[in-house]
């Protein structure tokens, strides 16, 4: 925190050149983010913590009750598929016993992603619950949880594992025997969707996008609910997290614009990553220039391009050709409320290329890739 | 045979920046005031999430809309702060925060606020803008330990006898129907996330659910329908907040045969739902406090110690 208020704000653009963007270009991305997939929302956040400089009603970015499908440790990924830009593999558990190996990793296997990658779930009948999955360093959060009263005491509060009438109180409270209830059993319900789909429960996480100013670059950040919307304490946050990344890049923090400890991904890499995709993505692009001509037809094209989402979506390194569209035929498919800072900052770069409105669209496709099994990357869906 | 309809009960989810709005409420506004405040949340559309690990194929996997609240719940200073997330409607309650863990913990007082809750609600019938489907968030905040003990309430009016949905029971719904019903609404302002359709596709009109006996007038039973953003995602149950809303419908304007369009973020879905009776009794019960996770009536808690109390961060920020 110390270091992040003693750093300038950065003032100049310098994503092409180090992947870094200033508060105007993060305000800038997360407009574009926001407008292009509402799910993402902007938050003013605690008024107190507001940082002066971005906006005040622009704070961060949101987006509520990303489904998780599945733990992180009950996918095992196949390497069958793996080319020369997918360098990052998840250590098995076996593999994990070896530990520190995985940190003398080069910066390259950043900028592997899993999207649209197949990967052979683990054996159906060996689910992993809480107590099988591998143990989770969570000592040193010892002092970090979210109790919910029927799994653990309390001992602060007294009397509040007894509560003698409770029960009699909720038949007091409900004195109705209702048919028309639906009241699912937990244990069904979680039947249900482990036996014949290899699934553990359904998990959703809030995710919020910060910008932080000493890296300056965003930060990503996760607040989990279980299939009971309780909150996930952080050990079970981590059991998202590919053995890689918990405790490592993953690591609880304060959000800067509430002070609550989350789980967040450390962004002292983001900015070579993302320098990396922005790079690819250039280097994809100046191919698919020439075929697509000039950007007015790339307009025209929009159109189309958004509608058949998937086959765009099959060239990888291709967004940097829909972002033009995007920004460039803005008039075609989109209606006119399209923010001005957008149109500004698409203006003043160079007509090819990767626009920095596009910015928090590649970084989320980065962070899909550090944590696989929570659906973080709405655009591949969407548009792309 | 027809079968009883059944209903997809409500789960709330109140957010971390909900428990800090809730602190600085009390401590700046509320200090010892106990009485009740209007509070406002969201309801998600009932959603399907493609699973893309799912053998053979696509699976789709429910995700049920949860009742959310955030920072903005207590309707913070400034004109538009309550901002709903995409897709979701807002919902009106009531909250109370007891002083002390002995008050929240007697049944009594609880009773009566649901009590007091559901008998506005049906004073509300009589008017042009009924409030069909409050909530009720009852708390005790422990502010020096960041702990609170919560139970929410949605009271749902019991029908007696109940509704029955007929032998096809919920079907997915067309593609062509949803988009125009979604399309009425969208220059409309309905309460309660719900409102009247009528007429064959294509000429369907739209109109608010306080209307319902003179824009059903004339109408034949087949094409009378009510479309509600629908928090549930399974397939055999619509969600929770069109029990009242049938209830409504019966009591106030004599409706006893209605398609429900289930409006969903996933697939919608559509049923027709008959009354086999005229409902007897003066006055409906009611039912709704939420169950905690093991399925018994109970209050929750939320412990945010770890998250909010500055001398543990502070020990761990060394």
């Amino acid at each position: 925190a110390m270091r992040d208020y003693l750093s300038p704000v950065l003032r100049e653009s310098k994503f092409k050149e180090h992947g870094r963007i200033t508060p105007e270009e993060f305000v800038a991305a997360g407009d574009f983010l926001t407008f292009k997939f509402p799910v993402w929302q902007w938050e003013k956040g605690d008024s107190s913590k507001s940082r002066d400089f971005l906006p005040a009603d622009k704070q961060y970015l949101i987006t509520r009750n990303v489904p998780c499908l599945r733990r992180a440790t009950a996918v095992n990924y196949t390497d069958a598929d793996e080319d020369a830009e997918k360098l990052m593999s998840f250590l098995d558990e076996a593999e994990e016993a070896a530990g520190p190996d995985g940190k003398g990793k080069e910066e390259d296997e950043w900028v592997a992603t899993h999207i649209g990658r197949k990967s052979e779930p683990s054996a159906i009948n060996d689910i992993p619950d809480m107590t099988d999955s591998p143990p989770l360093p969570t000592r040193e959060l010892a002092n970090v949880n979210l109790k919910d009263s029927n799994e653990e005491e309390i001992e602060d509060i007294p009397d509040l594992d007894d509560i003698p009438d409770m029960d009699d109180e909720g038949a007091g409270l409900e004195e109705e025997d209702d048919p028309a209830v639906r009241i699912i059993h937990p244990s069904e319900a979680e039947v249900k969707s482990t036996v014949g789909q290899n699934l553990l429960q359904v998990r959703t996480y809030d995710c919020l996008i910060s910008y932080d100013k000493h890296y300056q670059t965003p930060r990503f950040w996760l607040f989990g609910y279980d299939e009971n919307k309780n909150p996930l304490t952080p050990a079970q946050v981590f059991q998202d997290v590919p053995a890689d990344h918990a405790f490592k890049t993953m690591t609880m923090e304060a959000f800067p614009h509430s002070g609550q400890q989350l789980a967040s991904v450390h962004p002292c890499k983001h900015a070579s990553v993302m320098k990396k995709f922005i790079d690819r993505m250039e280097a994809a692009q100046g191919g698919d220039g020439v075929a697509e001509g000039d950007p007015k037809s790339a307009g025209a094209n929009s159109v189309s391009a958004s509608g058949s989402g998937s086959s765009s979506g099959k060239k990888k390194w291709g967004i940097g050709g829909v972002v033009r569209k995007v920004t460039g035929g803005g008039g075609s498919g989109v209606t006119a409320d399209k923010p001005e800072a957008v149109k500004k900052e698409g203006s003043e770069d160079e007509p090819q290329g990767v626009q920095v409105d596009f910015y928090l669209v590649i970084f989320l496709k980065f962070i899909a890739s550090i944590v696989p099994t929570i659906e973080v990357d709405s655009t591949t869906a969407t548009a792309l | 045979m027809p079968t009883i309809l059944q209903f997809q009960p409500l789960s709330s989810q109140p957010s971390p920046a909900f428990w800090s709005a809730l602190n600085n409420f009390k401590l700046e506004k509320l200090k010892l005031d106990d009485t009740r405040q209007p509070i406002t949340a969201w309801l998600e559309e009932g959603r399907e999430i493609a699973d893309r690990e799912a053998k053979g194929g696509e699976g789709l996997i429910g995700v049920d809309g949860s009742v959310g609240l955030g920072s903005a719940a207590f309707g913070e200073e400034g004109s538009h702060s309550f901002r709903p997330p995409l897709g979701s409607t807002s919902l009106k309650g009531v909250f109370k925060n007891f002083n002390t863990v002995e008050e929240f913990k007697a049944t009594d007082p609880k009773k009566d606020l649901f009590n007091s809750i559901v008998d506005e609600m049906l004073d509300s019938f009589a008017t042009d803008s009924p409030n069909l489907n409050p909530f009720l968030l009852v708390t005790f905040a422990d502010l020096k330990k960041y702990v609170y003990h919560y139970w929410f309430a949605f009271p749902a009016l019991v029908s007696k006898p109940a509704w029955e949905m007929e032998d096809r029971g919920l079907q997915a719904a067309e593609q062509v129907d949803v988009a125009e019903i979604r399309a009425l609404a969208k220059n409309m302002s309905f309460s309660d996330g719900a409102y009247l359709i009528k007429g064959p596709r294509g000429q369907r009109s739209a109109g608010p659910l306080s209307s319902a006996k003179s824009f059903f007038e004339g109408v034949i039973d087949e094409e009378r329908t009510v479309a509600f953003h629908d928090p549930s995602s399974i397939v055999s149950a619509p969600g929770w907040p069109l029990r009242n809303i049938l209830v409504y419908l019966h009591r106030v304007h004599s409706i006893s045969s209605i398609t429900v369009f289930c409006l969903r973020a996933g697939s919608s879905r559509v049923c027709r739902a008959s009354l086999p009776s005229p409902e007897t009794s003066d006055k409906p019960s009611a039912v709704g406090w939420e169950r905690n996770k093991v399925g018994k009536l109970a209050s929750r808690v939320a412990d945010l110690g770890p998250m909010m109390d500055p001398m543990r961060l502070a020990d761990q920020a060394v």
